[in-house]
């Protein structure tokens, strides 16, 4: 249909054609699909983007971004600081936030998320 | 982890929550590369200490993908980051930002040329990790041994290649999963091997009697690990610079990866080919631009795949206004894929084919039977994307690929 055993339409068949044929082993081998596809890691690419911060120096600022993102990782592990350390919007009331029973105006939760 | 209560639990996905029964397969736990390492004790450069495989609960079984980026629009600098997954959460948590573990970032501005030397530091903290390091189960109240093994290494193929020191997709024997030989456009400049399974035209084989005219798609030339160590020796120790590029052309590996040395991996299975970059960035936009005849300057020859200008740009105008009544959950909005073709992303081409395709292309060709072969194709990849996949339907997609193939090639 596209091929047509032509050999100069040979550019027809590149190796993604021929890998067609070795999905049902993969899965058999190595489990579905969307367990090893490319998705996650290119979305961790996406976030390394921002991340750079000086033109000159992509590279170390790029280390420099992991090695904080992994330290107050383990920080929030070490310590159960999840929730504390969370960049979301908090899910409960967290001490120490912007909220007082005391205080006539309150921030809702809503606008919360919308100030954060 | 272990010693946060939260994550220890979360972590025990793999050893209690996950339930494997057999001919069904629902994640990597069903697996042959998985399964194969039950009951058998653990091997570090031949020396054979007195654990099994995921013998405790708590043994990780790590993932580790890599890719190329640019980290500017202008520039050609890329980057490689290493990322590891963890596959004993579950698999709606394991991808998520806070548990992926970010190994680092291979600089650029270049490819690495000798990925082995970056990959060092990874190796070193693989092997510990096989031996185990000592660890606090909170859960438990006591220190352990904590394991992990490396299973699955994935990513695009110019990152596979890579990492398993291959020639790479566009060699002479370009595939890692099997020794099937690449053939050039005759009298041309292109220096890109193809691989279609029938030949039998070509001038290499008609000229000479001992090269393969057809392949049997039910029966590729599968490769080995044993076999691929072995020809990636040979290459390593070839006594000459021609020699040395003889042998890695013909066998298309350039030399032994560091993670040969890691027996938790299975040369080439832990190695599966990525459905995204494989389907949504090749397979579909190819075929597009096939039937918009833009495929690098080929007519159709004797086909009728092509789709009349007007007819694709109508295409691409009623996926636009299908955007407005489609719900948010389903993804982003798509983009024209007659005028914006480059701002599709494999997420929308992903949507494209499975849900606007089929009813937007029906009736469009010139001949039914293309569209039968996409609708074809798109009943395929839906069963591939399911999450639970029975031998059976393994079986179906097996042969429904191997069919199609065929038919493409006609």
């Amino acid at each position: 249909m596209y091929y047509q055993y032509s050999p100069d339409r040979l550019s027809t068949c590149p190796l993604t054609i021929h890998a067609l044929l070795h999905i049902a082993d993969s899965i058999e081998a190595s489990g579905p699909m969307w367990a090893y596809w490319a998705f996650p890691t290119e979305r961790h690419c996406g976030s390394l983007t921002p991340a750079i911060r000086s033109r000159r120096f992509p590279f170390p600022s790029i280390d420099r971004y992991l090695t904080e993102v992994a330290q107050l990782r383990q920080i929030k592990m070490y310590h159960r600081l999840h929730d504390e350390l969370s960049l979301e919007p908090p899910k409960h009331d967290v001490a120490g936030m912007l909220s007082d029973p005391g205080c006539k105006y309150q921030i809702s939760r809503r606008d919360m998320q919308i100030l954060i | 982890m272990y010693a946060n209560p939260t994550k220890a639990k979360e972590l025990q996905y793999r050893a209690f929550e996950h339930m494997y029964t057999p001919g069904k397969i629902s994640d990597i736990f069903d697996s042959h590369i998985y399964r194969r390492l039950l009951g058998k004790r653990v091997t570090i450069d031949g020396s054979n200490p007195t654990h099994e495989y995921f013998s405790d609960p708590r043994d990780i079984a790590f993932g580790l993908s890599t890719d190329g980026f640019c980290p500017f629009r202008r520039r050609k600098a890329t980057a490689w980051p290493l990322i590891l997954f963890d596959y004993n959460l579950a698999p709606e948590i394991r991808f998520h930002g806070d548990n992926r573990i970010d190994l680092g970032t291979i600089p650029g501005p270049n490819k690495p040329k000798d990925f082995n030397s970056f990959a060092w530091p990874a190796f070193e903290e693989f092997m510990r990790l096989q031996h185990g390091v000592r660890a606090f189960d909170v859960l438990a109240d006591e220190f352990f041994l904590l394991r992990g093994y490396l299973l699955l290494v994935f990513g695009d193929i110019p990152a596979m290649s890579m990492v398993m020191r291959m020639t790479g997709h566009t060699g002479f024997s370009p595939c890692r999963m099997c020794k099937i030989l690449g053939v050039r456009i005759p009298n041309s400049q292109n220096n890109t091997h193809y691989v279609p399974l029938d030949r039998s035209f070509h001038p290499t084989v008609t000229e000479s009697d001992s090269a393969i005219a057809i392949y049997d798609p039910a029966d590729l030339p599968l490769r080995t690990e044993e076999e691929m160590l072995c020809q990636a020796r040979e290459v390593k120790s070839a006594s000459s610079k021609a020699q040395n590029a003889r042998l890695s052309r013909a066998y298309g590996i350039n030399g032994i990866s560091i993670f040969s040395n890691l027996k938790s991996l299975c040369f080439p299975l832990s190695f599966p080919y990525d459905f995204m970059h494989l389907i949504w960035e090749n397979l579909i936009p190819n075929l597009i631009s096939l039937w918009t005849g833009e495929f690098k300057g080929l007519d159709e020859g004797v086909g009728e795949y092509q789709l009349n200008p007007k007819v694709w740009q109508a295409i691409g105008e009623a996926t636009v206004a299908a955007g407005s009544t489609i719900p948010s959950v389903f993804g982003a909005r798509p983009p024209n894929p007659a005028s914006h073709k480059a701002s599709y992303s494999a997420e929308a081409w992903s949507f494209w084919t499975l849900y606007l395709g089929p009813v937007l292309l029906r009736r469009r060709f010139r001949h039914q039977r293309y569209y039968k072969h996409f609708i074809q194709l798109v009943k395929l990849l839906q069963m591939c994307l399911e999450f639970e996949i029975t031998t059976e339907e393994v079986q179906i997609i097996r042969d429904g690929f191997i069919n199609w193939v065929e038919n493409y090639e006609q």
